[in-house]
């Protein structure tokens, strides 16, 4: 288990985190998500150790790591872009690993190169972006660390790759006992992905959502006036959504005062559609910045 | 025991470095030592007495060990394989990646620090023993007996041993290897430089006789002195050893402290800023004053010389000051 205790952290002069607590279990995927500039990846690499907090610190299995170093061997941190290994052969990169990670796998590092009709030879950089992007996963999963950190792992990949990647990521969480965080702005993702959502805002835990829980939450409803939204009921719900006199609103699903206002208020149209994360993070988070 | 992956991660970037090193301690002793043997058997036809040959061939001996272009060009690469240990890993991805691994910052800087004094070590001693025994083996050997073969093999190790720390140290402070190697040089003569260059605007404005000269102990901690065992005891390596072991010491403190949200940038310890801006923007003014004094006002005295100096000073300090507001731009 991570646990992440007061989290801050100042850079120049500016508090990028402002009191972090979140706990990681073990064999669950949690989904980092905000805004560019929220501190994801800020988050990431302090956990990860390569930051240092101002204050607060971050414990796997009650041991700092930053006191103890030796416990990432738990923690393996994926960066964005696999430019610290270029230099390296396929081999060159197997033996490193292999010493630097007492239970790294090199079987399974080979077999599922072989799946991925990935090349097992020669130097990394001359794959494709993609490639890359399969290959630091498969060899961060291959470690056989119980948590590994990715930090948006599929951020300028093509749609097939991507689809490749977040297959390869909930597979092995299902089949291993591995945990896995992703930061991500891409909220379509993380909701087929996820079973927990962390929501930054300006460095601090907006919420920290329950996936199975999240969507009964919320009802996306779809309406239609003869003239407008009663201003009276504007207050109670957020608007998705408007076109002319078509709304499209969220509704939290326990305020049934609002909806029986909805359903009284004469609409020329009155429907239920499904509900998406994307749906709540615009209402409750403003913009459309999360999901590009 | 310093973790194997440290060494070999470390080794895959310095490697051609360090044979690079190898070749120049190469090139400066056996090889050197070579054609001084050649030289010497055209010279001896030159020698009709005996003890002046004898005389010719003590010196020559020891000229062989003396510092030569390749000793420069040996310094050069000591501080280019600490950029590339400390320095060009801050301004790539590398550096997340090493500071992510479950490794200590201490076994991390250990590792770069021994692996490249080894480097310099081995580079060294297997030079400098194939060069002695070219000499040794030549017609020429019986004159090594007037040698103090144990100071000319430890003051150069020494001042390499040195001068490896003090870069390693300024690496800690640097963000990435540009600034590490041109700080490197800097502080390799610093402390005679601003003494120098502070006399001189003492002197000038008549607060000191002109012909002052170096308070000892900052000839003591010139470290490119003991490139050379010319005029140097065995004794006085003290200094560059105590300088290396407080260098090592400091640097790795400081490298278990550096905050890594400011690698890539001039400095990473911001705090530091200040003192910089200041000692560079004070160091160029002086260093123009005395280069506007000695190339315009040379031999005068008095107002011109003052007024010379204060021009030298102004125009040198608002260019530094340029310079400075520029590289302290990159660490905003």
């Amino acid at each position: 288990m991570i646990v992440v205790e007061n989290l801050v952290k100042t850079i120049r002069r500016q508090k990028v985190l402002k009191g972090i607590d979140i706990t990681v279990q073990q064999g669950s995927i949690t989904g980092i998500v905000g805004r560019n500039g929220a501190g994801k990846t800020t988050l990431l690499r302090t956990i990860a150790g390569i930051i240092n907090p101002t204050k607060g610190n971050v414990t796997f299995d009650g041991k700092s790591v930053y006191a103890f170093p030796e416990v990432k061997q738990n923690i393996v941190f994926v960066p964005d872009t696999t430019d610290a290994l270029k230099q390296y052969s396929i081999k060159e990169i197997v033996s490193l690993y292999g010493l630097i990670y007492s239970n790294f796998d090199s079987e399974y590092f080979y077999s599922l190169l072989r799946r991925f009709s990935m090349k097992e030879t020669g130097k990394i950089r001359y794959f494709s972006k993609g490639q890359k992007a399969l290959f630091s996963l498969i060899l961060a999963f291959s470690t056989n660390a119980k948590f590994l950190l990715l930090d948006e792992p599929t951020d300028g990949l093509d749609v097939i790759i991507k689809k490749e990647i977040l297959r390869f990521i909930a597979g092995e969480v299902a089949e291993r006992d591995v945990s896995v965080v992703i930061s991500s702005h891409r909220l379509d993702e993380l909701e087929a992905l996820a079973d927990h959502i962390i929501v930054l805002k300006d460095g601090i835990v907006d919420s920290h959502l329950d996936m199975e829980s999240l969507k009964q939450k919320y009802r996306k409803l779809q309406v239609a006036y003869e003239n407008h939204l009663p201003d009276g009921l504007k207050k109670h719900l957020d608007i998705l959504h408007n076109s002319g006199r078509v709304y499209i609103i969220l509704v939290p699903s326990d305020d049934e005062e609002t909806i029986d206002l909805l359903q009284k208020s004469n609409p020329l149209l009155y429907e239920e559609l499904p509900l998406s994360l994307e749906d709540i993070f615009v209402a409750k988070l403003g913009g459309d910045s999360y999901a590009s | 025991m310093l973790p194997k992956a440290l060494w070999k991660k470390e080794w895959k970037h310095v490697s051609l470095i360090a044979w690079g090193i190898l070749i120049i301690f190469l090139l400066e002793y056996p090889f050197k030592a070579s054609m001084k043997i050649e030289e010497w058997k055209e010279e001896r036809e030159h020698y009709v007495l005996d003890w002046e040959w004898n005389n010719f061939l003590i010196h020559q001996m020891e000229y062989s060990f003396t510092a030569s272009v390749f000793t420069v060009f040996a310094v050069v690469l000591i501080i280019v394989l600490a950029g590339i240990l400390i320095g060009l890993e801050r301004s790539s991805k590398r550096h997340d990646f090493s500071l992510a691994l479950p490794f200590s910052k201490r076994s991390m800087f250990l590792t770069k620090w021994v692996l490249g004094f080894a480097t310099i070590l081995f580079s060294y001693t297997v030079s400098f023993w194939l060069g002695y025994l070219v000499l040794l083996r030549s017609e020429y050997g019986y004159v090594l007996t007037e040698l103090d073969v144990t100071t000319i093999f430890f003051a150069p190790l020494a001042a390499y041993f040195v001068i490896f720390s003090l870069a390693m140290l300024i690496g800690t402070i640097a963000g990435d290897m540009r600034s590490q190697v041109t700080l490197s040089f800097i502080f390799l003569f610093f402390a005679q430089g601003f003494s120098i260059i502070l006399l001189h605007f003492l002197a000038t404005h008549g607060l000191i006789y002109f012909d002052y000269v170096l308070p000892p102990f900052l000839q003591d901690i010139f470290w490119p002195t003991y490139l050379t065992s010319m005029n140097i005891a065995i004794a006085d390596l003290i200094y560059p050893i105590i300088g290396g072991v407080i260098f090592f010491i400091v640097g790795m403190l400081l490298f278990e402290k550096a905050p890594a949200e400011h690698s890539g940038e001039f400095l990473v310890f911001r705090s530091l800023h200040p003192i910089f801006a200041f000692g560079i923007l004070i160091s160029s003014a002086l260093a123009g004053g005395l280069l506007m004094t000695t190339m315009i006002s040379f031999g005068f005295t008095g107002g011109i010389n003052v007024l010379s100096y204060w021009i030298g000073a102004i125009v040198a300090g608002g260019f530094s000051w340029i310079i400075i507001k520029r590289l302290l731009q990159i660490s905003k």
